[in-house]
């Protein structure tokens, strides 16, 4: 290397989306100091401007690729997943404007450490260096644990102790490929290691298989795939309604692209092993899940074992790993956002800081017998998510199967299909299972007052958005489509 | 002769790790820990990386493990308070029984990489000056990176810390 490093060839463009939200957060800690308890919704709209902010430099970037000695790699899947993860973030950041207070919501801290944690996952999406990758996976989820933490129930810190233990395992298992990737090969460059890798045909590949196991070990935690998937329904039972959405989305789709980044290589290998492995992983986290939501008794438990089984589905792309399967993981992930943010917030909005129902959980199936007498919209919107998350048309969630199914068969994956298709049809029945307590049981409650005391003018009009994207997906599935093949085939994938 | 002293700093790692999980009291445990810590200072040394060598003492076995039994000492066990672990050798046994094949598989690996030359580096190589150059400018985003990684853990625990006395 000389000594003499030109400003131009470090990129610093590329790096503006991280900068502007880290400058936000700073910001945010700033204004804390300089004026006490400021209103929460000065904070969310700050918050959500500086998104904004990041989502325009992001559109309009058009530098190089690559930048700061290879370490940033703003390509295709990197622009597309930031902007998911930034429009998610916009939405789940406003759900804090609910009727009741909450302490974390009053906190700077709060908003700081939200910004903080997507500037994590765009750093993990942005590169293909995996200490980069490592490093910003790390700043996210330290995030992640203390926003689950601050909120306030006992089950809250529960949560966040176990996704922090879980979520150190993980670290140390994703510490552990990288050494053997390094070790092997040296570098810790994802596109280097497959260069090396391929020029020696893979050997030695009991190596290569510990390296692979480890790495699926780490993204399966993140993804929630089986073997490590325990977690899920503790984590999103203990924490805040909007903050469990925001698990089932985020965390996910930045692993995915990470996943697709690292295995894309590996499918490339043609060892037969590896897709036994993925097949394997694919089919038992798509039939588990499903088969374990039959019997939960809670909707909050119910919708994180169908996120599961969802993502389970959607690692079927990677498996596959054709153009037509990985922009069909961009477009189901955008309509499961807008779906899933939509089901989500109806919990939000029903929640009561009472367990009247149930002693044991907070929104267990009961609660929402005979909602429809009660409250007709309420019940309508909730089952229109429920119609949508089981894949019906014409809700927005089924373009996405319908497409990936296809990408499946196209493929030669008939099998794969067939078991996507059954997965489907299973999970049709939990999600009617609530929709037949709202619609053909007799309510408990006398008064639909208990149903209504976080419901907010804000989070009325992010459920309706969220209603009116997951009716109309009919309308802009095809150019979704285009754009996400466009920005995939760019990237080479 | 490195040969030599690198066997001999690897059975006092092993040894301070094995005392660090059989000791029942917390203390001892912490204390063993530091034998393997230093033991591993040296390899460093023997790998000529005086900087590693270095940053092992004084962060590892300086501020890492008396901020440890700064809290063991602050917490004030007593014997009373501890678990009774009657089957805790056998336990280990079989627990290291179980775990044998993913260690053989990955030692496995370890044999099976290609060959490298496994001299020690000659000087110049770990040292502070060519390590910080790689530092701040290879590995400068990298190296940003962890300071937001830390300001987040600090934020964090200090709000964690600030909820408990409202």
């Amino acid at each position: 290397m000389s000594d003499f490093i030109s400003l131009s060839s470090l990129n610093i463009p590329s790096l503006l989306p991280m900068a502007i939200l880290v400058f936000g957060a700073l910001f945010i800690i700033c204004i804390d100091l300089a004026v006490k308890n400021l209103n929460r919704s000065f904070y969310t709209i700050l918050s959500v401007l500086f998104i904004v902010l990041d989502l325009g430099v992001l559109i309009g970037y058009n530098g190089a690729s690559r930048g700061f000695f290879d370490t940033v790699l703003v390509d295709g899947i990197a622009i597309l997943s930031q902007c998911i993860i930034l429009i998610a973030s916009a939405f789940f950041i406003p759900l804090s404007l609910s009727n009741r207070h909450f302490k974390e919501y009053e906190m700077a801290e709060y908003y700081a450490l939200f910004l903080f944690m997507i500037v994590g996952f765009q750093f993990m999406v942005s590169s293909d260096n995996l200490i980069v990758i490592f490093i910003g996976l790390e700043t996210a989820s330290l995030s992640l644990y203390t926003l689950i933490a601050l909120h306030n129930r006992a089950k809250a810190f529960e949560a966040a102790i176990k996704y922090f233990t879980m979520g150190a395992l993980a670290a140390g298992f994703f510490a552990l490929s990288s050494l053997i990737f390094y070790a092997l090969t040296g570098s810790v460059e994802i596109n280097t290691i497959e260069a090396v890798l391929k020029e020696r045909e893979f050997q030695p590949l009991s190596a290569v298989l510990a390296g692979t196991v480890f790495m699926i070990a780490a993204l399966g935690f993140k993804l929630s795939v089986v073997p490590s998937h325990t977690w899920t329904p503790d984590v999103y039972e203990g924490s805040s309604a909007p903050l469990a959405g925001y698990m089932s989305i985020v965390p996910k789709i930045a692993g995915f692209v990470v996943a697709m980044r690292f295995f894309e290589m590996l499918i490339a290998s043609d060892i037969i092993w590896l897709e036994y492995i993925l097949y394997g992983l694919v089919v038992i986290t798509m039939t588990l899940a499903n088969i374990t939501a039959l019997v939960q008794e809670d909707v909050k438990r119910m919708l994180a074992f169908s996120s599961i089984s969802h993502a389970g589905f959607v690692l079927s792309a990677i498996l596959i790993g054709t153009t037509q399967a990985n922009a069909g993981l961009f477009l189901y992930w955008i309509l499961f956002m807008f779906t899933n943010l939509g089901a989500f917030s109806m919990l939000w909005i029903v929640r009561h800081k009472n367990n009247l129902w149930d002693e044991r959980y907070q929104h267990p199936f009961s609660k929402f017998s005979g909602m429809v007498k009660l409250m007709p919209t309420t019940a309508t919107i909730m089952g229109v998510f429920m119609f949508a998350l089981a894949g019906m048309p014409p809700f927005s969630v089924f373009w996405g199967k319908l497409y990936l199914i296809s990408a499946a068969v196209n493929s030669g994956f008939i099998y794969l299909a067939v078991i996507m298709v059954v997965n489907s049809a299973i999970a049709v029945y939990y999600y009617m299972k609530l929709m037949i307590y709202m619609f053909l049981k007799e309510p408990v409650a006398n008064t639909s007052a208990v149903y209504e005391t976080n419901a907010s003018t804000t989070l009325k009009v992010i459920v309706g958005f969220a209603t009116v994207v997951t009716l109309s997906a009919v309308l802009f599935v095809e150019p979704i489509l285009n754009i996400v093949t466009k920005f995939v085939i760019l990237s080479g994938f | 002769m490195a040969d030599i002293v690198f066997a001999i700093l690897a059975i006092f790692a092993l040894v301070g790790a094995f005392g660090m999980i059989s000791f029942h009291s917390p203390i001892h445990s912490a204390l063993s820990f530091i034998v393997t810590i230093l033991a591993l200072a040296g390899i460093f040394a023997l790998l000529s990386a005086p900087f590693l060598f270095a940053v092992q003492i004084i962060v590892y076995a300086g501020a890492i493990m008396v901020l440890m039994l700064f809290i063991i000492m602050f917490l004030n066990v007593r014997e009373s308070n501890f678990p009774k672990e009657p089957n805790k050798f056998i336990s280990m046994f079989f627990g290291s029984i179980l775990l044998l094949p993913v260690n053989i598989f990955i030692v496995r690996a370890f044999l099976k990489m290609p060959e490298k030359s496994m001299e020690i580096v000659e000087d110049g190589f770990g040292n502070i000056g060519s390590l910080s150059m790689e530092l701040f400018t290879r590995w400068l985003l990298p190296f940003e990176a962890i300071s937001i990684l830390l300001l987040v853990a600090l934020v964090g625990a200090v709000v964690l810390a600030r909820k408990e006395e409202s």
